[in-house]
């Protein structure tokens, strides 16, 4: 890297909290250049493993938009009021334009232009020597410039059930009130202690791993303590269980039988 | 005293196997990673277990891995199932996956089930050694690439979760998939020119296409024996079940048109009796078919002049447009198929990649990004003149659907021809005409279209009466990075993905 040429935060935007889960489409303009191939894909490989954002790549806006999205965004030339109507388009609220052009240096630019105000939010660039690609340390730099902290910081959900009403609820070390209890959003990835307690019954304990934008179920079942038998508690403790729903959407329903003996356990280990 | 202790722990260890089998059963799975090296997944953090039930109904579980330990529901007893399990990591990117290969009847035993669970990893071939690719890995890293020793040459096909076959003239040698070193000895196949394999559905017997027929072999029983020493196949696909097996033969491949070529040539498919040798092959279907794939009772073809994929065994409905359908494969429920797209005035050919449901609901299609290669002119010290010349045609060659079908590996050909260009005022020749064969490995997401890597395996730039040439010389740009195919270019010619369709 050279020299950072310009960064650009204009403080209207930037102050505002966007929706960290809006949809965001990254489009790349080259002007006469053919260095740095790819580069549009791998702020989308960032942005998707770092935020939350809805991110459309240049190739899924192609489909949307149709085949002439590339004509389109030669004759835009950078212009913000003309690439915001691409975003609009596909349906995206914000659009990251990734510029590549040579002035002797390879000047690699990256604005985030705000779809409803047509308006360039922020703007960074970079001036590369010539074959240097940057690494993806110094793409997640640009990025954590261009965008606001805020989507960086991302979120599972945490839905616990219990059988009982009452049992006070501890997650992460942190009272969060008694069930029945709204489901939790919390910072993720992160693992989570989760325990749940009540006078008279056996406290239930597990720990679980939250991975960003998943949903957990937590199913516990409090028995009255001296109550049942070890292994019968041992039972409940299998089933009751922890359910994640991915990223994905996949739907998970995980019941617990009322009886037992018409089906097997799966339980596994890794080796 | 000590008998008395001994008694009391006897009568203890009844006690709690009484308890611990009660009147459930258990299933216990040993997802068994390789033990080391790039090859072991890392940051798993949620397991899925998927239960395929005799309906063909599918439930996933998916849990957090705590410590290296799951808990994964219950499944009714009695009722078989079939069980495969995915590993991801904390953003959901599948790192693992397994499957165990025959159907499980849960019962009121405490059963044991090891299964291989294995990083998708896809394998090409070509003239030189096998390449591997890491999915999970991004192209930039330098482990994303990788190569088998010994396998110059080579084919491979996935057998199963523990081992690919590579096959070298009439040999083929199992290699493990958790090291990717040699697993026993080498079989000796009887005949050479193989061109695709096919596995028989829950079993360790391939069955070989070859320059001398089909032949079937057990690789754990070494045995091999020829099922049709002629016609000579191109392509090969197994169905039916348990029992009775059938093997459909695809003979005279019609490939996509490739330049100016028109789509010519006839083919058919041979269903062959896997163990019944005896019985005469039945003619499924005449056409002009690329490729072949079998689930089941059904046969699929696809026919890139008509550009549809059909099934061709006269049972249920599936039709689907795929222009310039190339090559399919089967993941799960879904068939795939590879086509093209033709050039726009302003942008090169592209690969369309079409998916649908076996019983013909959910068609989907995706389209890639359009098609181009820079050449350079090799005179030009500050490396600016160049020419980005779009694909005329760009045709798949080869297709793997990864497990879950997260990705897609597809093997393209790249055709085209630029005439000479001349100055307007002098009438002097200033490019000279060309010719441009591009091969490349593209690894995309079926979803999107959106292409995750590509490798440029083998570009080749001829030029025409180029003396008389203002700007004579000019050559394929060098690729940078991650598009640099690992041991130099070569011309892929199969691609497969482990645990994954082809």
């Amino acid at each position: 890297m050279k020299a950072l040429l310009v960064l650009l935060c204009l403080a209207g935007v930037a102050s505002a909290d966007p929706d960290p889960k809006r949809k965001v489409t990254v489009l790349e303009f080259r002007s006469g250049s053919s260095a740095l191939q790819g580069m549009a894909q791998r702020v989308v490989t960032a942005l998707s493993k770092q935020t939350s954002l809805q991110v459309l790549g240049p190739d899924q806006t192609r489909v949307l938009y149709g085949d002439q999205l590339d004509g389109t965004l030669v004759k835009c030339a950078g212009e913000a009021d003309c690439v915001a109507k691409i975003g609009q388009k596909v349906g995206a609220q914000e659009v990251i334009l990734v510029g590549v052009s040579e002035l002797g240096d390879v000047i690699l630019t990256m604005q985030r232009i705000d779809v409803g105000s047509k308006q360039v939010s922020a703007r960074i660039a970079d001036s590369l020597a010539e074959n240097t690609t940057p690494t993806d340390a110094q793409v997640d730099a640009y990025l954590q410039k261009l965008l606001p902290p805020g989507d960086f910081k991302r979120f599972g959900v945490i839905e616990i059930v219990a059988n009982l009403s009452g049992a006070a609820v501890t997650v992460g070390g942190e009272p969060r009130g008694v069930t029945p209890i709204q489901k939790l959003t919390l910072p993720a990835p992160a693992t989570y202690d989760i325990r749940i307690e009540k006078q008279g019954f056996v406290t239930y304990r597990t720990k679980v791993e939250l991975p960003p934008d998943g949903q957990l179920k937590v199913e516990a079942e409090l028995s009255r303590r001296g109550e049942t038998a070890w292994y019968q508690r041992w039972y409940v403790l299998a089933a009751a269980g922890v359910l994640v729903a991915g990223a994905a959407g996949t739907t998970i329903y995980f019941a617990t039988r009322s009886d037992p003996s018409d089906f097997a356990t799966i339980t596994g280990v890794v080796q | 005293m000590r008998l008395v202790v001994r008694r009391l722990i006897a009568a203890a260890t009844v006690v709690i196997s009484a308890c611990g089998t009660d009147s459930t059963g258990t299933i216990q799975l040993v997802l068994s990673l390789p033990p080391q090296g790039d090859l072991r997944p890392t940051g798993m953090a949620t397991v899925a277990v998927g239960i395929t039930q005799a309906d063909g109904n599918e439930n996933v579980t998916t849990t957090p891995l705590d410590g290296m330990q799951f808990s994964a529901g219950e499944v009714p007893l009695d009722e078989p199932i079939q069980l495969r399990v995915e590993l991801r990591d904390n953003t959901n990117r599948l790192i693992a996956f397994g499957r165990v290969e025959q159907t499980i009847t849960p019962d009121r035993s405490d059963q044991k089930i090891t299964i291989p669970v294995r990083k998708p990893i896809i394998y090409v071939s070509s003239e030189r050694a096998v390449v591997t690719l890491d999915p999970t890995l991004d192209g930039f890293d330098p482990k994303f690439q990788g190569m088998i020793n010994g396998t110059t040459g080579s084919l491979a096909f996935p057998i199963d979760g523990s081992d690919i076959g590579v096959v070298n003239g009439g040999s083929l040698q199992r290699i493990a998939t958790a090291d990717h070193k040699p697993s026993g000895n080498a079989m000796d196949l009887q005949v050479t020119g193989a061109s695709d394999a096919a596995r028989v559905p829950g079993e360790r017997r391939m069955v070989f296409a070859t320059g001398g027929g089909l032949v079937v072999a057990n690789v754990d029983t070494n045995e091999v024996r020829p099922l049709a020493m002629s016609p000579k196949p191109d392509r090969v696909a197994v169905g039916g079940a348990t029992g009775s097996f059938t093997v459909y033969a695809l003979i005279g491949r019609v490939a996509p048109p490739t330049g100016t070529l028109p789509c010519t040539g006839s083919s058919m498919v041979l269903a062959y009796a896997l163990d019944n040798p005896n019985d005469m092959p039945m003619v499924v279907a005449n056409g002009q078919f690329s490729d072949v794939e079998a689930a089941g009772a059904a046969v699929f073809a696809s026919n890139p002049c008509t550009g549809k994929v059909t099934r061709i065994d006269g049972g249920g409905a599936l039709s689907l447009n795929v222009a310039g359908a190339g090559a399919l494969a089967i993941e799960g429920s879904r068939l795939w198929a590879a086509g093209s797209a033709p050039p726009t005035t302003a942008q090169g050919a592209r690969i369309r990649i079409a998916s649908v449901r076996l019983d013909g609901s959910d068609a989907q299609e995706v389209l890639l990004a359009p098609k181009a290669e820079v050449m350079t002119y090799d005179f030009d010290q500050a490396n600016e003149l160049s020419l980005n010349i779009h694909a005329d045609t760009l045709v798949p060659l080869d297709l793997a659907v990864l497990p879950g079908a997260q990705y897609i590996a597809v093997i393209t050909r790249m055709d085209s021809h630029r005439d000479a260009r001349f100055d307007t005022f002098s009438a002097s020749k200033v490019i000279p005409e060309m010719n441009a064969l591009v091969h490349d490995i593209v690894l995309a997401d079926p979803a999107s279209g959106a292409i995750s890597q590509r490798i440029r395996a083998k570009c080749v730039l001829t030029l025409i009466a180029k003396t008389n040439a203002e700007f004579p010389d000019w050559s394929c740009i060098e690729t940078t990075g991650a598009e640099t195919p690992i041991g130099g270019e070569s011309v892929p010619t199969t691609v497969g993905a482990l645990y994954g369709g082809r």
